[in-house]
Parts: structure tokens; C-alpha cells; sequence
């Protein structure tokens, strides 16, 4: 998802060797990126037409866009007809929070991604198919949360070798997927605990096949009596395709990263920063815009210039400035 | 950034040291930079997923992706339009049927329709029995609807609380309850009065 993932290819050896002498791909201080769109999924069917409205939003623009489909908790119904991910899913951010299963993820985020590419002129997409900790995590059938993890892998590994296949691959306006979650440290009675978050995190790095893709963590770095610091860095950073892509919604964030950092191996790389201001385009480009609810939350601009200034001398992978708002 | 980098890489296969140069001279003009401390565990397992890329990108060079076609004009709840307007016995042995062709969901205790609200729903009885689905008004298309979300939200209402849809009207929906107690649903906030 990085920059320096691109250029590999068939130089695997060339770059690993460049990788480890940290030769920077983005300077910290770099303009930010222009904001991407990023959605709270709240209806599944209509994901596809998104595909196409971002990617012409992203041609006024040609930047590298990291796009999270957030589909929303974690989630198993035994009698749900999806077999081929055991009949795991997730709860959407429609009222009533409707359960879509793990097939209808896939198949809407792959059909996302085809109108993107139908659509772009320019830049590339990252995409990410995300879920989140909330807690109970499997409200409704007894599930296994490592094996949820592993269901997602697959169902991530399933849609990039189909885009394999079709010859997606070579589009130049796609360039990765991955999986992700909004893991979220304030702990009960809202969001999970570490342990049950970390199962999550444990399957879908365990079961990773030759695909391999990362696992984007785009939650908050708080922590609470349910998730220490060093459950924060292991689902952020520690845990082999674990990638951090921070929240920054106020003063409160970057200074909690850095913390973070800075208590756990002070190797942290950033993909970027999340930010999540509501209202249509353009999003103002000032120190703060309003979210969903009206509150004062960093606009993109100013949560990407925060998290590149957390341990500066080392993002050298800050590429990202997704805003995300629901559907 | 990756996108001119995977221009770059596509040059690299044939020509490695142009990509070094051009990554090394990047690196060169950010200045004071330190070194990247990426855990080798990380970037062995980045390098194992770009070879995948890469070898997939080889193995389907000469595939072009299918046109997607048009983006969807209706989606699954779209009631089909032959049968609007009609009246279509319900019981036990065609409920399934039935449930299928107009997207409805009988797994609970609520039959309720994931359609519009200019349709109405008389639902059947919550344990099979005989009863009756009257279907009117005009389809249209509840991916668009506003209220499509509301819906949604009242189908799960109706399962957790175990109430009975018996009919979906503009603005209200009333329910019934096990205990045959009605009640009216504000399709607006989901509560029940």
C-alpha cells in the first residue's frame, strides 16, 4: 500500500535491499495528498455507483487514493446462505444495522473497484475492505473471532486473485487491496477487548496466504483498562501485515501516536491519517471542519501535516489522506 | 507517488538498475531523512505480496478487465412488476416461494417487505399458517428510496422484539405483538407507541 510496495515487482531483491538502507520514498513534509472519499457502508448495493462518483471525483485531482469500505461489526448468522465464508459478515451502518455476509462484501467491493477503474483517467486506488472491534462482536450466532479474522484474509485473497485473473491487475488506475479494521482501544461497553481484538487480528495475519495483502488498523490510539499500549502496537504495528492509517479527529491523537511510538520500538510507520469531516465538496482546508454530528473535528490537511510530524524522520510512508463520512 | 512508481517497476523488469537509480536519486533529494526502521518481518512479507503483484500482472498481461456494464438501475428488493397490484395467498407451502419472488423475509417472526412504502404488506401468520400478502401501489426503486434505511432497521426491530409487520403504509407502520397488542411504528425513529 506504501510507496515503496509499488516499485517491487519483479526487483523483490533490489528493493528489500534499498528498504533496509531507508532510502525515503515520501518526505514527511510533503504536501498532503488530496483527500480521498471513504464510506461507512450503509447500503451495499448502491457501493458499486460510489465506485464510479469517486473515481471521477478522483480525476479532478490524480492522486493516489486510499479508499476504506467500512462494512461495519463483526458478525456471524448461522442461517445466513454464505457458506463460503462459514456465514460470517458484518453489521452496516444502515439503521437497525442489517447483516450483509462476507460474499456480498466481496462481491460489492470488487464490483466497486471495476467501476473505478471504468472511470478513472487518472491516479491509482487503494482500497480497503474493512470492518471494526465494536462490541459483542458476533451479536447474533456464536462465532469464532480468529476465525473471523481468517474469513476475511480469504475473502481478500479471493477478490485479488479474481482481479488477477480479469486482467485488473494491469489496470494502471488500480494498485492494491487489503483488509482493515477500525479497532478502536476505549474498550467496553462500546468496543471490544484487546484480547478479542487481537483474535481478529491473529487470524487474518495467521491464514494469509500467498497473496499476502496488509491489514490496514484505522482505529483511535487510545487505551483503557481493556487495551494497554502494547495491545494498541500490536494491532497497529506489531503484528507482521498490520499497518497503522491514524484517526486524527482532534488535539487528543497525534500526541497519543507518538506516545505509542515512542513506547513501543519507535519504528512506527504511517500510512497516513484518517480524517472524518461531513458536508459535500470541497471540504474546507483549514484547521477544523465539522463532522457528521457538528463538532469540531481536523480537516484532512491538518490531520495529514499532525501524524507526518509524529516521528517525522521515519514516515517514509505517509501517502493517504482518506476523509470518511457514511454512505 | 506509487502510481509513476509502478510506470517505474514496469521498466525495472526489463532494466533493474534504471529503477535503482531513480528510487536512489528520490531518496537522495529528501536530504537528512534517517534510515527507515521497518521490522524485517514487514517488509519480507510486503516483498512476498508485490512478487504475488507481480507475478500475476506477468501471468495475465494480455488480459483486459470486462467492461462492468451499467451501474444497477434497481437493486434485489425491487419488487417484480408482474406482481403488483395482486393479491397472493400465503401459507405454509408457498411461503418460501413467495418470500423469494418479492425479496421478503420470513425467517422471523415478522414478515415484512424490503420494498417502498407506497407497497402494503398483510402479512401471514408468524407460524406458517394461512393468510395473505396484498401487494399495491407502483414499484420503485428502494435503493433510492430515503426511507431505505428505516426499513431495514424496522426488519430487525421486528425480529428482536418479536413483533408481527402486518402492514406497511405511508409514514406509519403497524405492528402486532405476541400478545395481539397493536402498535404503530414510527418508520422515522424506528420506536414503537
Amino acid at each position: 500500500m506504501g510507496a515503496s510496495r509499488a516499485v517491487a515487482g519483479a526487483c523483490v531483491v533490489t528493493l528489500v535491499s534499498l528498504s533496509t538502507v531507508g532510502l525515503p520514498m515520501t518526505p514527511a513534509n510533503a504536501a498532503p495528498p488530496h483527500y480521498s472519499h471513504t464510506w461507512y457502508v450503509t447500503n451495499p448495493d448502491a457501493v458499486p455507483a460510489l465506485g464510479a462518483s469517486d473515481a471521477l471525483y478522483n480525476n479532478q485531482f490524480c492522486a493516489t487514493a486510499m479508499v476504506i469500505l467500512d462494512w461495519g461489526q463483526l458478525n456471524r448468522h448461522s442461517t445466513d446462505t454464505d457458506t463460503q465464508y462459514d456465514h460470517y459478515g458484518m453489521d452496516d451502518f444502515a439503521g437497525g444495522a442489517p447483516f450483509v455476509a462476507m460474499n456480498i462484501v466481496a462481491d460489492r467491493s470488487t464490483k466497486y473497484i471495476e467501476q473505478w477503474e471504468a472511470n478513472a483517467t487518472c491516479g491509482s486506488l487503494d482500497l480497503v475492505v474493512g470492518t471494526n472491534n465494536s462490541a459483542p462482536e458476533c451479536p447474533t450466532s456464536p462465532c469464532n473471532i480468529y476465525y473471523y479474522g481468517e474469513n476475511l484474509a480469504l475473502a481478500i485473497s479471493n477478490m485479488t486473485n479474481w482481479m488477477s485473473s480479469h486482467g485488473y491487475l494491469n489496470n494502471p488506475y488500480f494498485l492494491d487491496l487489503a483488509g482493515g479494521s477500525d479497532i478502536e482501544g476505549d474498550g467496553l461497553p462500546y468496543w471490544d477487548t484487546a484480547a478479542n481484538s487481537r483474535q481478529a487480528v491473529d487470524g487474518y495475519n495467521t491464514s494469509w496466504d500467498s497473496v499476502g495483502a496488509r491489514f490496514v488498523d484505522y482505529g483511535d490510539p487510545f487505551t483503557s483498562q481493556y487495551f494497554a499500549s502494547g495491545d494498541q502496537y500490536y494491532v497497529n504495528w506489531q503484528a507482521t501485515h498490520d499497518w497503522p492509517l491514524p484517526q486524527d479527529y482532534g488535539s487528543g491523537f497525534y500526541p497519543a501516536y507518538d506516545s505509542l511510538d515512542q513506547n513501543n520500538g519507535d519504528d512506527w510507520e504511517f500510512l497516513g491519517a484518517l480524517s472524518q469531516c461531513g458536508g459535500a465538496d470541497p471540504l474546507p482546508t483549514g484547521t477544523y471542519c465539522l463532522d457528521a454530528l457538528g463538532h469540531n473535528t481536523y480537516t484532512p490537511t491538518t490531520a495529514f501535516n499532525n501524524i507526518a510530524n509524529t516521528a517525522p524522520n521515519l514516515q517514509t510512508e505517509m501517502s493517504y489522506s482518506p476523509n470518511i463520512k457514511n454512505q | 507517488m506509487r502510481r509513476k512508481l509502478l510506470a517505474l517497476a514496469a521498466t525495472a523488469i526489463a532494466v533493474p538498475s534504471v529503477i535503482f537509480a531513480a528510487v536512489h536519486s528520490a531518496g537522495a533529494a529528501s536530504g537528512s531523512q534517517q534510515a527507515s526502521k521497518i521490522p524485517a518481518d514487514k517488509q519480507a512479507a510486503d516483498a512476498a505480496h508485490e512478487a504475488y503483484l507481480a507475478n500475476a500482472r506477468a501471468q495475465y498481461a494480455g488480459v483486459q478487465p470486462p467492461s462492468p456494464g451499467p451501474l444497477p438501475t434497481s437493486c434485489p428488493y425491487l419488487l417484480p412488476n408482474d406482481l403488483a397490484n395482486t393479491v397472493q395467498p400465503f401459507n405454509s407451502a408457498n411461503s418460501n416461494e413467495i418470500a423469494d419472488a418479492l425479496e421478503i423475509d420470513t425467517s422471523a417472526e415478522a414478515l415484512v417487505m424490503k420494498s417502498g412504502y407506497t407497497f402494503r404488506v398483510l402479512a401471514g401468520t408468524s407460524d406458517g399458517g394461512a393468510g395473505a400478502v396484498l401487494i399495491t401501489g407502483d414499484p420503485i426503486d428502494p435503493c433510492a428510496h430515503p426511507d431505505q434505511n428505516h426499513l431495514s432497521r424496522l426488519i430487525t426491530i421486528a425480529k428482536t422484539t418479536h413483533l408481527r409487520v402486518s402492514q406497511v403504509a405511508q409514514g406509519l407502520v403497524d405492528v402486532t405483538d405476541q400478545a395481539g397488542l397493536q402498535h404503530t411504528v414510527d418508520p422515522a425513529t424506528g420506536d414503537a407507541h
